[in-house]
């Protein structure tokens, strides 16, 4: 098989071009290892990759499937982001702090996918710790979008959504705390699944705000987005919040989802106010359209507390972060400063390793738990989540999902928000609240600016139905190529 | 609810040796106005009039219960492998006790 087929096949594809015969893993690991060679020094999507061990990774896996072993997804390489624990791999978070670190155990994600057969042949690279809507907060440097590389790529998972536009690998693993998979997905024009907070197990991802954190994949269609989420969704035992829910992912009905009659989607009025750029507001609306004539009714809906997102969740992950990251001490893992008392050395270390973003984080994190603001902040703000959640609540009693933009614009020029953090956080204003309520979204590329820079479209759903907005969004698929279109740096 | 503060008087430098980091005066410099625009910013919420009874409870499930049985794990010199310094299977830390 040629490589340049190869590279178009998607993970469904090349699972299927596996299970006839047509090509090989090995022949499947090289010809990405060598996309990787060519393409990744215009990237920088990666903090590491070994090709080798990936390589001996496919021999073993075509042997398998010689001696009969049939699991459908047995051979494919995949990225993961460098923030989930893969055994014998560094881990970095994107940290000098994690520097010289090297995982013991795989994170649940990891070891579900090891067991379909799936081999991890590269680490992508993230917003320090997950903080951040660029990709520019990585020690390991900015990643640049693959459809203009003077362009961020989103963020945190910057990484995953430019490899994965890139045909670096066909499917990778990122992480969502305010919108790090669904953002990343719509600037990189990738499809990208946030699941329900408690679908996913979280053991063994670096944690950043324990109650928003959700691991979830990117892949180029909604099918092979699926298919990871079928393998990673479900309860462990490792993480307590997990849910016995029924994962019911049924991927293969995905494929003849030609319509959307009986579906009733709610367009909230306040993601279409001010602050929406005119283009993404064009290309939203197209979808909608899109979405109409797939039969679905569409109702206009109310959101009332969503412009309080922004300011709930920068007060409330932080304050988790704060938490979270007292762990990194210089005497646990990683990076350690100098220092010739105990004291001292803690807060060398701490300031050498972690970056400006994650110090600025974790700072108004330890404020707004400090005693005297707690309640004026951090409980004022559990408050406010309440009622962003109980908003949603009330539109699913009349919709089955609700549609909109993931982002304000699409993607912005490398630095330049760089300086100014706060407006780099009103750019979460889409996403931030479905991470606060806890529930699903997708995003699924819908078309492009005029200066040829892809956009999302958000899918919207309850708690625990995945399977709905992934049938929206194959749905969408079928009707619309925008899925199907590779960056010219491709 | 007030958010009883004037954020004009942030002691970022305080803030950080609660968070056991020590900034630089430049750090410090970049950070008072950014997290000075950042905390009042958040004065937003203040426009919610929210009262006692409003909930703070999250979470799509109620709370979660397990057998308090003993699990796998990963083993104390696997855990102490990936520590800084390390001797007998104990961490080193500088000198403590003067």
């Amino acid at each position: 098989m040629q490589e340049n087929d190869i590279f178009q096949l998607g993970f469904h594809g090349i699972s299927d071009a596996l299970a006839r015969g047509a090509t090989t893993s090995e022949e499947v690991v090289v010809a990405f290892a060598k996309r990787i060679r060519e393409i990744e020094p215009k990237l920088n999507s990666l903090t590491w990759w070994d090709e080798d061990a990936a390589l001996l990774d496919a021999r073993a896996a075509d042997a398998a499937r010689r001696n009969g072993d049939a699991r459908p997804w047995l051979g494919i390489p995949m990225g993961i982001k460098d923030l989930l624990n893969v055994k014998g791999q560094p881990c970095t978070a994107g940290s000098r702090i994690l520097r010289g670190y090297k995982a013991p155990y795989d994170a649940t994600v990891i070891a579900r996918l090891r067991e379909a057969g799936v081999i991890f042949l590269a680490r992508t690279n993230t917003d320090e710790f997950a903080m951040g809507g660029s990709t520019e907060t990585s020690a390991y440097g900015p990643t640049r979008n693959p459809w203009n590389l003077q362009c961020v790529p989103g963020g945190s998972s910057g990484g995953s959504a430019a490899a994965v536009s890139a045909g670096l690998f066909p499917a990778a693993l990122a992480s969502d705390t305010g919108g790090s998979i669904r953002q990343p997905a719509a600037f990189c024009g990738v499809t990208g699944l946030k699941p329900t907070y408690g679908r996913v197990s979280r053991y063994g991802c670096v944690a950043f705000a324990s109650s928003l954190d959700q691991i979830g994949p990117m892949g180029q269609t909604v099918e092979d987005v699926a298919a990871v989420y079928g393998v990673i969704a479900g309860v462990d035992p490792h993480d307590s919040t997990t849910s016995a829910h029924d994962v019911d992912i049924r991927w293969e009905s995905l494929r003849d989802k030609q319509d959307l009659r009986g579906i009733r989607l709610g367009l909230p009025d306040e993601y279409f106010e001010e602050g929406l750029s005119p283009e993404v507001r064009k290309l939203t609306l197209d979808a909608v359209e899109v979405c109409r004539d797939l039969g679905a009714e569409i109702q206009h809906v109310k959101l009332p507390h969503s412009k309080y997102g922004i300011a709930c969740y920068y007060i409330l992950a932080p304050a988790e972060a704060s938490a979270n990251l007292a762990r990194y001490d210089g005497v646990r893992y990683g990076f350690r400063g100098h220092g010739d008392s105990l004291l001292e050395m803690y807060e060398n270390t701490r300031n050498e390793g972690f970056g400006t973003e994650v110090k600025r984080r974790i700072l108004l994190g330890t404020h707004v738990l400090s005693s005297g603001f707690h309640d004026a902040y951090y409980r004022h703000a559990q408050k406010v989540r309440h009622l962003i959640r109980q908003d949603f609540t009330r539109v699913f009693e009349t919709c089955d999902a609700l549609i909109g933009p993931v982002t304000p614009t699409t993607a912005f020029r490398i630095g330049e928000k760089a300086q100014t953090p706060l407006q780099m956080y009103l750019g979460d204003i889409f996403t931030v609240n479905v991470n606060l309520a806890g529930i699903c979204a997708l995003s699924v590329p819908c078309g492009f600016d005029p200066a040829g820079l892809p956009s999302g479209l958000h899918i919207i759903g309850p708690a625990w139905k995945e399977n709905r907005i992934l049938g929206i969004g194959a749905a969408y698929q079928h009707a619309t190529n925008w899925h199907r279109v590779s960056p010219p740096i491709a | 609810m007030e958010f009883s503060q004037d954020t004009s008087r942030l002691d970022v430098k305080y803030i950080a040796s609660l968070a056991r980091i020590a900034l630089s005066d430049e750090e410090v410099k970049l950070l008072q106005p950014q997290m000075q625009e950042i905390l009042s910013f958040f004065e937003e919420l203040k426009q919610l009039d929210i009262g006692p009874e409003e909930l703070e409870t999250t979470g799509n499930d109620a709370a979660v219960w397990r057998p308090d049985e003993k699990g796998e794990e990963l083993g104390q010199e696997i855990a102490m492998d990936v520590a800084v310094q390390n001797r007998h299977e104990q961490f080193v830390v500088p000198k403590i006790i003067e």
